[in-house]
């Protein structure tokens, strides 16, 4: 819009009577330019002495209505100032007058001014913890738990000595430094292998075991998730050298060691997930010479 | 610190630490914005998701090089209009016409207009709740939200003045309805208001 389209609606604009289009574009156009503003305020001063048409109400009816459009009297007009207000937009002398002797204007004008303070009271929120878990699921889907993780280890039978070393290092936040104890009695066992031990009891407590260790796992803090899952990785690559190291010393055997079995035992004693029969090792040891530890 | 448009390439490439990390970032903007539009913690909530699972669906429609922040309040304000809308079919909540408040006349300018903050934001919600839809947008986006009027005008795809005329627009009648409140408030029961 520009000055002269301004000049030209200034009479519609005072009175209120510009549609929504335009109105908007007199408001914007008489905030940026001065010369408009001084324009309109300077429409709103002036007053008709005489009524130039002719009409059937009386000329005191018809004076006073004309009185109240261009002294600034117009309630529509003052209300859009008074909106404006927090934004910075000036109220001038003949609208201030009007104010003050207009109730509703007044009390609008007070409500408006006191905006920002009830904009203040309304309530922030904030997002709870699952806020973020839910949309993540939602999206990209489930994130693998440890169960999912030692199942899979599970298809390999070289997999239950990681898994027990996994479970082993999960467990760590509550059983203190036990991956590092395990790696030194790992490292201190002697190197010659003896038989194949049966595991199938130690699977089927270390599957109950293992699905207790993954609901906590679910209900830790994702910082503490992602420290966890590290220390996986890095056990499982350990674990790997280890098993490699263990399994090479066995050349007939091929496959899990009764060492190995002892160690994985012990680790799981450790971070409680089974009871560790100590009395039962030892007799066993005694029955079976060759079993015992340390034979050539 | 990566930046928002960063963040959303990488998640186009499936990073799902990126997703995250970007959810993070404006969770709390967008669950106060639903909050606002929608006047209901609950809802709110299932509102703000909705938009995240929205922004991942259409996380390929937004173009490098863009401001993604105005793409992605462009796209929270679509959803929480929709939701405004399905609300209202719903429930059938009615607008009070502004005329109705025109011109009050009962004696407040007598009574206390200090209210304390509790009172405030009772009245305001109550308040924001009888806004029909575009001026219910207008206080949100404008006034709680805190955007700019060439960012609402971005957002909604209109001009600089309409947004103005609306806000202006909006604030009387938002300030009618929490006059009618305070009126409610201080008025005896059984009073007419005569």
């Amino acid at each position: 819009m520009d000055c002269k389209r301004f000049a030209e609606l200034v009479p519609q604009y005072l009175a209120g009577k510009l549609g929504d289009l335009d109105f908007a574009r007199m408001i914007e156009h008489e905030s940026e330019c001065e010369d408009c503003q001084q324009l309109a305020a300077a429409e709103m001063s002036e007053a008709v002495v005489e009524p130039q048409v002719e009409s059937d109400r009386a000329q005191s009816d018809w004076l006073s209505e004309t009185l109240d459009r261009t002294l600034g009297a117009d309630c529509e007009y003052i209300e859009t100032r008074l909106a404006g207000q927090i934004d910075g937009v000036k109220i001038d002398e003949m609208m201030a007058k009007h104010v003050d002797d207009c109730k509703s204007c007044r009390m609008l004008g007070r409500v408006l001014a006191e905006l920002p303070q009830y904009y203040e009271a309304f309530p922030r929120l904030k997002v709870d913890r699952a806020f973020v878990p839910e949309i993540v699921e939602r999206t990209i889907g489930r994130v693998p738990g440890i169960l999912d993780v030692v199942r899979a280890l599970l298809k390999r039978p070289e997999a239950l000595i990681e898994g027990a070393v996994a479970c082993a290092l999960i467990a760590a936040p509550f059983a203190g430094d036990l991956p590092a104890k395990l790696m030194v009695k790992i490292d201190q066992a002697p190197q010659t292998v003896i038989q194949s031990a049966h595991i199938d009891d130690l699977s089927s407590s270390l599957d109950q075991r293992i699905a207790a260790a993954n609901d906590h796992f679910a209900s830790v803090s994702t910082e503490r998730r992602q420290i966890i899952e590290q220390e996986f990785n890095d056990a499982q690559q350990w674990a790997h050298k280890k098993y490699d190291y263990i399994t090479s010393t066995d050349p007939e055997t091929g496959s899990p060691t009764a060492k190995a079995w002892q160690w994985t035992e012990r680790a799981l004693g450790r971070t409680g997930l089974i009871e560790v029969d100590k009395k039962k090792k030892t007799n066993e040891a005694n029955k079976n010479p060759d079993s015992s530890s340390g034979t050539e | 610190m990566k930046t928002d448009e960063e963040l959303i390439l990488e998640c186009r490439a499936g990073n799902g630490a990126s997703w995250e990390t970007l959810i993070k970032r404006h969770q709390d903007r967008i669950l106060n914005l639903a909050y606002q539009f929608t006047g209901n913690k609950e809802e709110a909530r299932d509102v703000a998701q909705d938009i995240f699972v929205r922004l991942y669906m259409k996380k390929d429609h937004y173009l490098p090089g863009k401001p993604f922040k105005t793409w992605f309040n462009s796209l929270a304000r679509n959803l929480c209009i929709d939701h405004y809308r399905r609300g209202v079919r719903d429930r059938a909540i009615v607008n009070t016409p502004v005329e109705e408040f025109v011109h009050l006349t009962a004696d407040i300018e007598t009574t206390d207009h200090r209210l304390h903050k509790r009172e405030r934001k009772e009245c305001v919600q109550s308040a924001l709740r009888t806004l029909g839809e575009i001026s219910r947008e207008a206080i949100v986006l404008k006034d709680l939200q805190g955007h700019s009027l060439e960012e609402v005008a971005e957002m909604l795809v209109i001009p600089i003045g309409t947004v103005k005329s609306r806000v202006f627009r909006a604030r009387i009648e938002l300030g009618r309805a929490i006059m009618r409140l305070q009126q409610t408030q201080t008025q005896p029961e059984g009073s007419n208001g005569l």
